[in-house]
């Protein structure tokens, strides 16, 4: 098994725990002005929590919880106890020196708020649509001279089809060009709902071979692409992305085979996101530790050319998202 | 790719050494010794024709523009009649050296026995720290030493040693030690510099600078003209001088113009006797050539784009000369300056694209052969080039309105990537800017350093509500660092005159007193802890700021009679419109506009002070006054979580209404205070937000304010939130300063914004970038520049994270902000950056 072990308080997507949402509301784990690598122009990126797959290389591992939680950097922790002095629910207290989080802790984030060494910061955060909305509509000015727009991220953005179709009908209305980043392994029927309301898909391809798929993400690829092949189908604007993660997915033969699903849909073109280490720092602020993970190493170069010109031999062309 | 030729130019000048010079200082000793009593435009006058016509000069095997400032290839001018230089000599000569300036011992001896004896009591300086006292303006230092140790000590000594050592943030702690230990060895010398420094200041942490300058010079006349051709017009209007004084100053103008001929001549002279034994005929050719445009020019008006480029170069060159190193004077719009000769030479064949560009870059590398005289500006590894701004102003619309930008314009942005110098160069976008225009300029970015974007529209509106015609508006320059002036036809000494915003909040707490100086400077405007309400408070910041005003101006008339009736300028009054004209020097009011400027700093810090005085002391009380300021009095000395909590209230630059509020209630309040002040010669103050790059020493002797910051620390940048506290990106930051009405900031303001790392590499970068200036400028800003972050800054970061909260960076996937990342990512990203660097 290559899901990472989780420090038990933490309340993971799917699992009891998640908090009770009304549709209208959402959990924001990011948003993100003068984003330029999610889409044209210059744009907001909404980054919303919660994850179906368990991406061993994930680069935004916090967006596996569902709801808001409190993330603790020990190295920063000069011990000052400040944090369990603030809490209100007794959730925090020190045991031998080591600070420990009960499962009483609801995420509040006042902790976080009085630490002064920054080794808490509160991450997820319970938002509906209209404040969402307003802070996008911020920057209109900035997405009509750059031909930018709003992007829904993630986590998955499509997990709560409810509250995405209306936070996108919502920009729609405003006259604001949307994006959205899936991994793509929902509903069919979730595709058809948002898509009147997205200008753009950005699709992952991660493996072709369904078991390979699984063990490495947690899930099978068969709904990906089924619904990738519909949003073609469609008419939907979808540019395709692979995480290009050594060893995992970069060898020759699934490259072929991401080719020929491309080809047989009429796209040549692919974005490479080159494996990067940084999340490790993530995963570890988040109390977890992968062993696998820190296994991975970085595309050389050479790794990249080697997989461009691959590609490019099978007529696809790449852009490598740096 | 840069010309061969000035790729040798460009090491020459990275490689060569920084000296002191005193060829012009003695010169004008001499003539103003010889000439005591005479009219100051003709003292002025002769002591220039002395100095042309002796000092050293000679031409550069590689140069095809000639005019060389003094006898080493980098020895800035020393004004010695200012007395900027001459407290520098007396107090920090040891650590002038110690920073790499060389003098040799024929000079030094020339300095010490007979320049400063000389000027003892006559200098600028002198004069106005006199006048100051006698108007119970100066800012007085009455601690005894001990006291002072005590407060610097209050501070953090760092406060004081950031003031004379550029501090490295990398030293070892035995090279800290070295250099504390050296320090308290220099403390009673510089204990006499703080104290020559304190009586120099005014009252209220005010500044007012000897200098005055900060002046486009007239080089449209010039072009036009020619000295040849204002000299005629100078002895028509002799003729009809209605008195000594006036006919004075037109003798002196007449006086300039010939020298600059002789000038010239001598070049003329020297390039035909290297020609005549030259043994590469190329190089030879080209000497003949550099022979007979420097008899024709600047004396007549040029034909061609070389004379006219050797006609510019040669009277900014002459300009700096005469009025010292250190004094902002700029050359203005070039591109359009140039462009009518540039396209008859291209009409005509007798110009190539790359002739042109190679004498550009030649340009631009002259340009940043300019040093300030500052220990620590012109520091150890002496990389200051360019740091007394020759800033040059490119692109815009034209006196009708129509867009401007041409060839020239893109060719100097060209010969700006091609020498990879620290050039300052002013890029004016209007609405009708190509966007190509805008990209190319971005794309500096990639391999030099930053260029300044300045709106056209907010500009143009400023300069008309402060009484230009639009004409005359739409052909403003950048002076300095980002202060819009005219073309040619100002006297606007942007620069020298200031007040900190901070101190006004020092001035309530303490009741009138600076924490620094203790002294009874300002009203006793009451107990603070007695207010009851943030507008009380407000008020009592606003009775102390209005009172800062009018000392800084008062104080700068004082030194500007000084300059009126004792030191002239002949050389560049007579390039300006209107003093030939009025038969009146500059410095005394014969220019087309006037204008005097008082400049606001710490702005992102005072707001965000008042900002957490607003929300954690008056709306929840979190805080109570008196602790507040007796946190704020003891550098938070055991108030660590009462500091946490003014540092982690709403900021300056996060589109935050309430607090954009302040920033435009107080902008406002400023802007108003000073346009109602009047210069001595008849024009109005206008505000300006700029740091000039100095705000890491303008904190130095700022006490502890309420935004958390400590003693000693920087104040914010110019305009600019404080560092660390813009936490929603550019676009936010952008929104929340476009609310300010900045055409109402005369002297203009600038926005500096740090960016993300690897951002410019991509088109995509460029692209997005480019739309950020054009969305910040369609909504009123007058100005923003944006520092690449090179792996330095990003060390720097590392090791002080607090200052540095705001820094993006890109990752992978996602932006972080720098400072949260774990070490390791740290490093990784340090090592990318440098990669691509
Ligand atoms: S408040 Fe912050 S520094 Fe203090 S013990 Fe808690 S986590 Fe550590
Ligand atoms: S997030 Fe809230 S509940 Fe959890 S430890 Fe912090 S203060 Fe307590």
């Amino acid at each position: 098994m290559l899901r990472a072990p989780v420090a038990g308080m933490l309340k993971m997507c799917g699992e009891e725990g998640a908090p009770s949402l009304r549709s209208e509301q959402g959990v924001v784990f990011d948003i993100q002005r003068f984003s330029i690598h999610d889409g044209p122009g210059i744009r907001t990126t909404v980054f919303l929590m919660g994850c179906n797959l368990r991406c061993e290389w994930c680069q935004n591992p916090e967006s596996f919880l569902a709801g808001p939680t409190v993330i603790f950097d020990e190295q920063a922790c000069t011990g000052c106890r400040q944090c369990a002095a603030t809490c209100e629910h007794g959730a925090v207290w020190f045991n031998k020196g080591k600070r420990v989080v009960a499962p009483s802790c609801i995420g509040c984030g006042r902790c976080a708020a009085t630490c002064r060494s920054n080794a808490l910061e509160k991450v997820g955060d319970v938002q509906n649509v209209d404040a969402i909305i307003a802070e996008v509509l911020e920057d209109v000015p900035f997405y009509n001279n750059s031909g930018g727009g709003m992007t829904l991220s993630g986590g998955e953005p499509l997990l709560r089809v409810e509250f995405a179709t209306t936070l996108l009908q919502r920009a729609k209305s405003h006259g604001i060009h949307t994006c959205v980043e899936t991994a793509g392994a929902v509903l069919t029927e979730t595709f058809t709902a948002v898509m009147p309301y997205v200008d753009l898909f950005y699709l992952d391809l991660k493996h072709m071979d369904e078991k390979v798929h699984v063990s490495l993400t947690g899930k099978s690829n068969q709904q990906i692409l089924a619904n990738a092949d519909m949003l073609i189908r469609q008419g939907a604007a979808v540019e395709f992305r692979m995480p290009l993660i050594p060893e995992r997915n970069d060898h020759p033969e699934n490259l072929d085979r991401i080719a020929a699903f491309l080809r047989d849909h009429g796209v040549h073109q692919l974005r490479l996101l080159p494996y990067r280490p940084y999340y490790l720092d993530k995963l570890r602020k988040l109390g977890r530790s992968s062993t696998t993970a820190s296994s991975i190493g970085t595309p050389t170069p050479a790794d990249l050319d080697r997989v461009r010109s691959h590609l490019l031999r099978q007529r696809i062309s790449t852009v490598v998202d740096a | 790719m840069l010309h061969p030729n000035n790729q040798v130019q460009k090491e020459r000048l990275l490689k060569a050494e920084h000296w002191l010079c005193m060829e012009r200082a003695l010169h004008f000793t001499h003539v103003y010794r010889d000439t005591e009593g005479a009219h100051p435009s003709l003292r002025a006058a002769m002591a220039l024709e002395r100095t042309f016509e002796r000092m050293t000069i000679r031409i550069e095997p590689e140069e095809l523009l000639v005019g060389n400032r003094s006898s080493k290839h980098i020895a800035p001018p020393i004004a010695a009649e200012r007395g900027d230089f001459t407290f520098i000599f007396e107090h920090l000569f040891d650590e002038l050296k110690q920073f790499g300036y060389r003098i040799s011992e024929g000079d030094e001896r020339l300095l010490i026995e007979e320049i400063i004896p000389y000027w003892k009591g006559k200098t600028v300086r002198d004069a106005k720290i006199a006048k100051l006292e006698e108007h119970g303006l100066s800012s007085k230092m009455n601690l005894s030493p001990p006291a002072l140790v005590q407060k610097l000590r209050a501070f953090g000594l760092g406060a004081l040693t950031r003031l004379f050592v550029e501090e490295d943030e990398e030293q070892s702690l035995q090279q800290r030690i070295i250099g504390a230990s050296a320090l308290v060895a220099r403390l009673p010398k510089l204990v006499g510099a703080i104290r020559g420094g304190a009586r120099d200041n005014v009252k209220g942490r005010c500044r007012c600078t000897d200098t005055q300058a900060h002046i486009v010079v007239g080089h449209k006349n010039v072009l036009r003209f020619g000295f040849a051709g204002i000299k005629e017009q100078a002895t028509k209007r002799r003729a009809g001088a209605k008195n000594e004084s006036e006919d004075a100053f037109l003798h002196g103008v007449e006086i300039v113009c010939d020298a600059m001929h002789s000038f010239a001549r001598r070049f003329a002279s020297l390039a035909a006797a290297e020609a005549a034994s030259a043994s590469n005929p190329e190089r030879q050719e080209e000497l003949t050539r550099i022979a007979a445009i420097c008899t024709k020019v600047p004396w007549n008006a040029p034909e061609t784009f070389h004379e006219a480029l050797q006609a510019m170069w040669f009277t900014q060159n002459a300009a700096i000369i005469g009025y010292g190193a250190g004094s902002g004077i700029t050359p203005g719009r070039v591109d359009q300056l140039l462009y009518p000769y540039f396209k008859k030479d291209r009409q005509k064949g007798t110009i190539t694209t790359e002739h042109a560009l190679r004498l550009l870059e030649e340009l631009v590398i002259k340009l940043n052969n300019n040093v300030v005289i500052w220990p620590n500006i012109g520091g150890v590894q002496l990389n200051h080039l360019g740091s007394d701004v020759e800033n040059i102003t490119i692109g815009g619309v034209d006196e009708h309105g129509e867009d401007a930008t041409n060839d020239l314009s893109y060719l100097l942005i060209d010969a700006i990537r091609n020498t990879n110098l620290a050039t300052t160069a002013s890029f004016r976008v209007s609405k009708m800017s190509p966007r190509n225009f805008v990209e190319n300029v971005v794309a500096i970015h990639r391999d030099s350093n930053s260029p300044a974007f300045l709106n056209d529209e907010t500009a143009i509106a400023a300069m008309v509500k402060d009484g230009y015609t639009i004409e005359d508006a739409r052909q403003y320059c950048l002076v300095g660092c980002v202060e819009p002036s005219g073309n040619g036809d100002t006297y606007g000494a942007t620069g020298g005159s200031k007040i900190y915003f901070p101190t006004a909040l020092d001035l309530v707490f303490n009741r009138g007193k600076t924490t620094f100086f203790g002294n009874q400077d300002g009203p006793d405007t009451g107990d603070p802890a007695a207010m009851t309400s943030f507008r009380e408070f407000l008020d009592a910041f606003y009775t102390q700021m209005e009172c800062m005003v009018s000392w800084v101006t008062d104080a700068t008339n004082l030194r500007d009679e000084i300059w009126a009736t004792q030191f002239h300028n002949p050389l560049i009054s007579c390039t300006i419109d209107g003093c030939i004209e009025n038969a009146t020097d500059m410095t005394a009011g014969g220019a087309k506009y006037d204008f005097g400027a008082v400049g606001g700093g710490g702005l992102g810090t005072v707001v965000d002070s008042l900002a957490a005085i607003k929300e954690r002391v008056f709306e929840q009380g979190a805080v109570s006054m008196t602790d507040l300021v007796l946190a704020v009095g003891t550098n938070f000395r055991n108030h660590q979580t009462l500091r946490h909590l003014l540092d982690t209230s709403a900021k300056l630059g996060n589109d935050n209404d309430d607090v954009d509020g302040l920033a435009t209630e107080l902008v406002s309040r400023f802007c108003e205070m000073v346009r109602r002040k009047k210069t001595i010669r008849g024009g109005h103050y206008k505000a300006s937000l700029i740091s000039y790059g100095l705000n890491v020493y303008e904190g130095a002797l700022e006490p502890a304010t309420p935004n958390g910051r400590k003693a000693g620390r920087p104040l914010s940048n110019s305009m600019s939130p404080s560092n660390g506290a813009e936490r929603r990106g550019p676009t936010a930051t952008m929104k929340s300063l476009a609310k300010i009405d900045q055409t109402d900031i005369g002297y203009g303001n600038s926005l500096n914004m740090r960016f993300p790392v690897g951002i410019l590499q991509s088109d995509k970068g460029v692209k997005s970038v480019a739309a950020l200036v054009k969305t910040y400028f369609q909504e009123g800003g007058f100005h923003v520049q944006f520092n690449s972050v090179d792996s330095k800054t990003l060390r720097k970061a590392q090791e002080n994270p607090g200052e540095y909260s705001d820094l993006i960076v890109r990752v992978s996937g996602y932006s972080a902000y720098f400072t949260r990342l774990g070490k390791r990512i740290q490093d990784d990203i340090i090592e990318r950056t440098e990669q691509t660097c």
